[in-house]
């Protein structure tokens, strides 16, 4: 099948022009046609957020939960259809902060789903809030002297259960290609972080606009390879 | 002999419904550790159907959701507490229209309360717990006979409508033990409703494309989802009326506490609404031939409140709260 046949054609795409979650959404609709994998054995979750409607915009069999819920349906389907795709496709607000319960027990439980968390450093839908992703001193709505608080760790999260956990962005497309590949192909629970550009919530407020900001998350990190471990600035695939 | 010995079982009310859902043909089991409700998952755990242990309540009913949209059909057991916990998620599955059982099993609240006495208490919040308008099915069986018969309803229910049904039970029952003879009850099955991929949504939303600024299409879509709920239930109309011609009282009561006003029907008219929502139709109209009503629950005056509105006229409350029932005091407050 081709790259086409996993988007759904009758809806209308909703994001705002240059956001990151368009390549996110083409890459892993471009690994489903890659896999051939049988649309009815397909399951795409989202939360709410921006990457809340992607679930919408799959033509699979695809489910948009309430805030943080991705993960537990997910695991439903996996408990009564073993052999099905579960794919949660949602946001770091939702995954991170209120969803963050029940990732931490899906990894801990080495579930069989494939995360792919569109990580663009504030609650973007909302107007822009600080998130657990937010940057130390990053200038956000709810904090507009600069954030005070520490970004949530999520990779040792994730690796402290031996999981698969990658770290890619959408200024590096051919990285997060081969992110979503090596995900997909993961037997067991794998999370991918791609740091995502908001030109609105977080471009537009810090002067950058979308080709400013990826030129600054060229800057921003480095891609590594065959690492046991990233530090914050690196992007790469860490399987234990 | 033999083969009949086997159907009859001496059951709690929580194990009862265990054998319910087993005949209704469950397909997951979610839930998370709580008294009053915790034996239910005992139960399945030891069976052979798909069970999922969860981090907490909104996870399980979320994987209900999960579980179901693939065809399957899926329960979950929880009290006061963790039924709050799923508020969210109810409401969630009325709009998304996927169905799924949930069973409460009732002790003493708000908060820790009285985790294992019995209460009445989660009326209000087995109708309107959840935000927004929606319209549910709710079943208040009174002994484990009728927890297990109304577990395969309530699952048959949910099937018919696409909705989270409600079973309400609560301590006394789900703990207390008695005869259960099985029963044949024919299940129903959705339609088929994964023939073509589909998207499950609740924002509002017109065959799976989101239409969250039309105020029609949101009339459009409560309308339905109302008339559906009204027509199903109907189905279900399950009620117990015992008709005292010497009373001008009728006494209303439903699960464990209508055992012990059962004992006062040489003095009143009784009726027992096995099926709490939507409010028995046929109440308008029984009601009329009575001077007064009394509602009696296990709880400050929830159903009463609810009646009032329905019935349209003033209902005497008689609340037994805090955990017990006493026969002696259950007199007092009829006949004061």
């Amino acid at each position: 099948m081709k790259t086409e046949d996993y988007k759904r054609k009758e809806v209308r795409i909703r994001w705002c022009d240059g956001c990151g979650l368009y390549m996110i959404y083409n890459a892993v609709c471009a690994e489903l046609a890659e896999l051939n994998f049988p649309k009815k054995d397909t399951y795409v979750i989202s939360g709410i957020g921006c990457a809340g409607r992607s679930s919408g915009y799959f033509d699979v069999n695809s489910l948009q939960a309430l805030h943080g819920r991705t993960i537990p349906v997910a695991v439903g389907i996996k408990e009564v259809k073993p052999h099905a795709k579960a794919i949660v496709f949602s946001g770091d607000g939702d995954l991170l902060a209120i969803g963050l319960n029940h990732l931490l027990h899906a990894s801990r439980r080495n579930d069989d789903i494939k995360v792919f968390c569109s990580n663009n450093e504030v609650y973007a839908m909302t107007g822009g809030q600080r998130a657990p992703t937010t940057p130390i001193k990053r200038v956000t709505t709810t904090s507009p002297y600069g954030n005070q608080e520490p970004m949530i760790n999520i990779k040792d999260i994730i690796l402290s259960h031996n999981n698969f956990f990658a770290r890619s962005s959408t200024a590096f497309p051919d990285h997060l290609t081969r992110c979503v590949k090596e995900a997909m192909k993961h037997k067991g629970f794998s999370f991918v972080d791609i740091k995502s550009q908001c030109p609105v919530n977080v471009g537009r407020k810090l002067g950058m606009d979308v080709a400013k900001m990826l030129k600054w998350y060229k800057e921003r990190f480095k891609i590594k390879e065959n690492v046991k471990d990233l530090k914050e600035d690196e992007l790469g695939i860490i399987k234990r | 002999m033999t083969e009949k010995r086997k159907e009859k079982l001496f059951l709690q009310g929580n194990e009862a419904v265990v054998l319910g859902a087993l005949q209704a043909k469950i397909g997951l089991y979610t839930g998370y550790p709580i008294t009053p409700a915790s034996e239910i998952m005992h139960g399945i755990a030891r069976t052979e159907v798909p069970f999922f242990q969860a981090e907490d309540e909104i996870a399980a009913i979320l994987s209900l959701y999960g579980a179901s949209m693939t065809g399957a059909k899926a329960m979950t057991a929880t009290s006061g507490p963790g039924f709050n916990l799923m508020q969210e998620g109810i409401g969630f599955g009325h709009r998304t229209e996927i169905p799924a059982v949930i069973i409460d099993v009732q002790r003493v609240g708000p908060g820790t309360g009285m985790p294992t006495r019995a209460s009445q208490g989660d009326i209000f919040a087995s109708c309107v717990g959840s935000a927004g308008d929606f319209f549910p099915i709710v079943f208040s069986p009174n002994s484990p006979q009728e927890a297990y018969e109304f577990t395969i309803h309530s699952f048959n229910a949910a099937e018919e409508s696409l909705s989270p049904v409600i079973m309400l039970l609560d301590a006394y029952i789900g703990h207390g033990y008695e005869t259960v003879m099985k029963k044949e009850i024919p299940l129903k099955t959705r339609k088929q409703f994964l023939t073509k991929t589909r998207h499950f949504t609740s924002l509002v939303a017109e065959d799976g494309i989101p239409k969250t600024t039309d105020r029609l299409a949101y009339r459009r879509v409560t309308k339905r989802l109302k008339e559906k709920q009204l027509s199903v239930a109907k189905h279900y109309n399950f009620y117990d009326y015992h008709e005292n011609k010497k009373s001008d009282t009728l006494v209303i009561s439903f699960g464990s506490l209508s055992r012990a006003v059962a004992a006062f029907k040489d003095k009143f008219s009784l009726f027992r609404p096995i099926r709490l929502f939507p409010i028995i139709e046929q109440l308008k109209t029984i009601s009329k031939k009575y001077k007064k009503i009394i509602v009696a629950e296990m709880n400050e005056g929830q159903y009463a409140t609810l009646l009032e509105s329905f019935l349209k006229r003033e209902v005497k409350r008689v609340p037994i709260t805090g955990g017990e029932i006493r026969l002696a005091e259950v007199r007092k407050a009829l006949l004061k």
